[in-house]
């Protein structure tokens, strides 16, 4: 049964989304000034929980669905931000490049710290 | 099928007011909000598309914890709270992303003189009462046997949902034309409605498609 769940995947995509909006709904509550704050916390939370979730939900194809979350959530995030807040995104090629790149890196680093702990936690012999 | 609505009501009361109260009210306040921050941006020139997008989601991915409380009461059960919650939470996902991905097929098909569209908005009325399967792909074939069953008066259906969210509209208007209101009132009020408008809309539906029990007591 080595098959790739959508409907997984997308529940999975809908509780980053959810996480997302609380997250940001807090912080636009507590008023900011710094915003790399805002953007770091942001980006650990989404792509955090895609890949805390892709390990515990998928657990067959755990890499791949990090991966191709992490590439769906950025590629949404781009496309809203052009189309809806005429952000001119696609003049800056080097700003794709590094959000998704980010957004692959943190997933995956993600997945890979809860695999190891999850294969930590089963090894261990209880005494 | 109204008394069987109204036996739900009144069997589980509280239970429908407070999802309510706690699902479809914030998400209708985010989802009004976030129209109106689309409106007062200068340099987008179609924000009607995206308040549409806004309130055709609105409407999908509220359904499902009805859905449930509907199957559950067919077994003679009650839904918790929390389970409602988290029916929600694990819906919104698939619901989220087909609306989107099929509201822009909508969107770009409408010259075809709306047929794709009137068929893609019959389809996002009946996914989300099958949104308990298991995947996607049995998802998405049992609403197209549902909607090949019901033919043509799946119309009938839509044309009912919209009459019922106009004329609540309108109703509310006219006792209200009167006052000084702002759009930020207008949008509260709506809230407030969708509140009061939707589960009877969501109950009756997961009613409607979701009769195989009913069908087997028959036969």
């Amino acid at each position: 049964m080595g098959m790739f769940q959508t409907k997984k995947f997308l529940q999975m995509l809908g509780i980053a989304i959810i996480s997302t909006f609380f997250l940001s709904m807090i912080l636009g509550l507590l008023n900011l000034d710094a915003y790399y704050v805002f953007i770091t916390l942001q980006l650990l939370i989404t792509y955090g929980t895609i890949g805390v979730l892709s390990v515990f939900w998928l657990p067959e194809t755990p890499y791949m669905s990090a991966y191709l979350g992490a590439i769906t959530m950025s590629l949404l995030n781009i496309l809203f931000s052009y189309y809806i807040f005429n952000v001119m995104i696609f003049a800056d090629p080097s700003g794709i490049n590094a959000s998704m790149s980010w957004a692959v890196i943190v997933s995956m680093a993600f997945a890979f710290l809860t695999r190891f702990i999850r294969s930590k936690q089963e090894s261990r012999v209880p005494a | 099928m109204i008394r069987e609505m109204f036996d739900v009501y009144s069997r589980h009361l509280i239970m429908i007011l407070l999802l309510s109260v706690f699902i479809i009210f914030p998400i209708t306040m985010a989802g009004y909000f976030a129209a109106m921050m689309s409106y007062e941006i200068d340099t987008l020139t179609t924000p009607t598309y995206f308040a549409g997008l806004l309130m055709l989601i609105n409407f999908i991915i509220c359904a499902p914890p009805f859905l449930k409380l509907v199957l559950r009461d067919r077994e003679d059960e009650k839904m918790t709270l929390k389970e409602g919650i988290l029916f929600f939470v694990k819906q919104f996902g698939p619901l989220l992303m087909l609306t989107i991905l099929l509201y822009l097929a909508a969107i770009y098909s409408m010259w075809m003189f709306f047929i794709p569209s009137a068929v893609i908005l019959i389809f996002l009325m009946v996914l989300p009462y099958f949104s308990d399967e298991q995947n996607l792909k049995s998802m998405v074939k049992k609403t197209f046997t549902k909607i090949m069953d019901e033919n043509i008066v799946i119309l009938i259906d839509l044309i009912i949902v919209i009459s019922i969210n106009l004329l609540v509209w309108a109703l509310l208007m006219y006792v209200l034309h009167n006052y000084e209101n702002n759009i930020y009132g207008y949008m509260v009020l709506r809230g407030i409605l969708n509140t009061f408008s939707l589960p009877i809309i969501y109950i009756y539906l997961s009613l409607r498609y979701r009769n195989e029990f009913i069908r087997t007591d028959l036969g």
